[in-house]
């Protein structure tokens, strides 16, 4: 079948690569649980390739299930997306000790963490 | 009649003719927990105080003659990752665990405006991204047709305690399947409304351009009832679909199918397992009976669904999923700095298929300077999907497939491979892609009397005709009344 235009690369990944993402996803993997994640994103990989199957260089890409309506002519009364109509709302205010009833931590009013700045 | 084998409208008929209260109907229910609960374990938590509250309030004025909403007084449960304001909403993972919200799903106010009665959260896979239930932190559910079997997933405990008959309804979400595989695998009603149409307003977010909250019932009838409550317009929800502010699901339901164009897509054929297969094709043997025009089509890249959905939910969820940092709510591992608080936090409690996400997704959406953009590279497959599936919608009313291209498997079967767990989505993942109501009804037993559904597909926002065909297959068969020997 070939790569065709907008195609994507997808390889096997090497164990620096998930370290970083791990990283990024803010996980610490090590050991065994990074070598099992890294088998196991590899077992996947083999089937993201399978997008390349469809030439998708003169497709838009999907953003919602509305486009689907909004492709159609309607009257503005009908429109999914009637931003005419959008009004400010004033939406209940919970409070502070209501957000912070699950806090792990908090003092004053105000979550709590390690600090964060050295002296 | 035992009550329950009862439908919706039969229960608001008890209680409004004062033939049995609330409270004795809630009552009858939380029994039937007690008894059964033990094996399947299907509920997280009961809340039997507050409902007992609020069933006596029904009763007092119902005595009292004051009017009351037609279904006031019907106990339901839901979800564990939809919140209310009394029981906990952990999505069952250990990272949100005590987290007991402070407002309230859409949904659930909705419902309990409407006069439900909320009195149990039910067990899912761990932020509802799973097959099987088995990704739950706290247990494992069973399947009531067979213990040793999975009731699927991700809402297995709903549709669990709906098969065993310990709640009259109850609410899954489906993000790729995760109400309509469950509600096969147990034998039960399970509806996935166009995404648009219910409000996510208080649901834990797993994928947000594919989360949708549905009905999981014991007929069509019942998720039509439960659809004019919650598919109506919510201005909390900035993807709600703008028109539905009366929108109509049970109206016409009863107007037949004669005629109806149904498609059949022929790439199935070779996904489905023996027992699966026959079944359907009595499946469409009926709908001919009911007067439907069922044909073969086409929709040669069904089978992109797989990779589109692995690269568009867990991006999205990797995003989701990033605020549980263990900063605002839930569990915090203590730590001397920040940065080790975050990833201890994250690494001790989350589990393992959900970091298995949140990293695929990551990957996904970090792959843009070396490997090419997965994510958009998806979401235009996806557009695709849509086209082809909206090409077939031109010449056909509905779609019909099985819901899963196996019977339910047992515990334990597919937790070790991911892809295999992937591919049992294969069915299902379309119309969550494409963004159409779908539906899972059951269509039989296989040789081991374990329960087979059927999907019915519709295109965007046509539910009502989604729920047509499927009370008109229930109004000619029994299967969908069928309760698990053991609990009837």
């Amino acid at each position: 079948m070939g790569i065709k235009g907008d195609s994507i690369f997808v390889r096997d990944i090497t164990r620096e690569e998930v370290m970083k993402v791990a990283k990024t996803s803010k996980l610490d993997l090590q050991g065994s649980a990074l070598d099992e994640m890294l088998e196991s994103l590899n077992g996947i990989m083999p089937h993201i390739n399978k997008l390349n199957e469809v030439d998708t260089s003169n497709v838009e890409p999907f953003a919602h299930t509305y486009a689907t309506i909004l492709s159609q002519p309607q009257p503005q009364s009908q429109s999914p997306h009637n931003h005419q109509d959008d009004k400010t709302t004033e939406t209940p205010r919970l409070g502070v000790d209501a957000m912070l009833s699950n806090a792990p931590k908090s003092q004053d009013g105000y979550y709590q963490v390690p600090k964060v700045v050295d002296s | 009649m035992e009550i329950s084998e009862l439908t919706l409208l039969e229960l608001s008929g008890l209680l409004n003719s004062k033939q049995i209260t609330s409270v004795e109907l809630l009552n009858y229910y939380l029994n039937r927990v007690k008894e059964y609960d033990e094996d399947v374990r299907a509920f997280l938590e009961i809340d039997a105080e507050g409902a007992t509250e609020a069933a006596q309030e029904w009763d007092n004025k119902r005595a009292n003659g004051e009017p009351v909403p037609p279904f006031a007084g019907i106990p339901m449960a839901v979800k564990g990752n939809m919140a209310d304001t009394r029981m906990v909403t952990d999505a069952a993972s250990q990272i949100l665990a005590g987290f007991v919200s402070p407002y309230e799903a859409t949904v659930l106010k909705r419902l309990r405006e409407a006069g439900f009665i909320l009195f149990g959260k039910l067990n899912l896979d761990e932020f509802a991204m799973g097959s099987s239930t088995e990704n739950s932190s706290h247990f494992t559910t069973h399947n009531p047709w067979n213990l040793d079997y999975s009731p699927g997933g991700s809402s297995g405990g709903s549709t669990a305690a709906v098969a065993a008959r310990m709640t009259p309804f109850a609410l899954g979400s489906d993000t790729g399947g995760s109400i309509r595989q469950p509600a096969s695998f147990c034998g039960v009603t399970g509806f996935k409304p166009s995404y648009g149409r219910v409000s996510r307003y208080g649901i834990i977010s797993f994928a947000s351009t594919l989360d949708q909250v549905g009905p999981i019932t014991t007929s069509a009838q019942d998720a039509a009832i439960i659809m004019n409550i919650i598919g109506q317009h919510d201005p909390n929800d900035s993807t709600s679909y703008m028109p539905d502010t009366e929108a109509e699901y049970l109206q016409g339901i009863d107007a037949g199918v004669e005629g109806l164009r149904i498609g059949v897509p022929k790439e199935i054929v070779d996904h489905l397992a023996p027992d699966v297969a026959e079944l359907f094709s009595l499946t469409l043997a009926k709908l001919e009976d009911l007067g439907c025009i069922v044909e073969e089509v086409e929709l040669p890249r069904l089978e992109l669904c797989i990779p589109t959905y692995y690269v568009v939910a867990p991006a999205e969820a990797a995003a989701n999923l990033a605020r549980y940092d263990g900063i605002k709510y839930g569990k915090r591992y203590e730590s001397e700095s920040l940065e080790e608080l975050y990833l201890k936090t994250r690494t001790e409690y989350l589990g393992v298929e959900v970091q298995r996400r949140i990293m695929l997704g990551n990957l996904a959406l970090s792959s843009k300077e070396v490997s090419g953009d997965y994510y958009m590279k998806a979401q235009k497959v996806r557009q695709v999907v849509r086209q082809d599936f909206e090409e077939v919608f031109k010449s056909y009313d509905l779609i019909v497939a099985p819901t899963s291209p196996t019977s339910p498997f047992k515990l334990g079967d597919k937790t070790e491979d991911a892809v295999s767990m992937y591919y049992s989505d294969l069915l299902t993942l379309p119309s969550s892609l494409y963004g159409g109501a779908a539906i899972s009804i059951p269509a039989g037993f296989n040789g081991d009397g374990l329960p087979v559904g059927v999907q019915i597909m519709g295109a965007v926002f046509d539910d009502a005709t989604v729920l047509r065909l499927a009370h008109a297959y229930q109004a000619i068969t029994e299967h969908h009344t069928c309760i698990p020997k053991d609990f009837s």
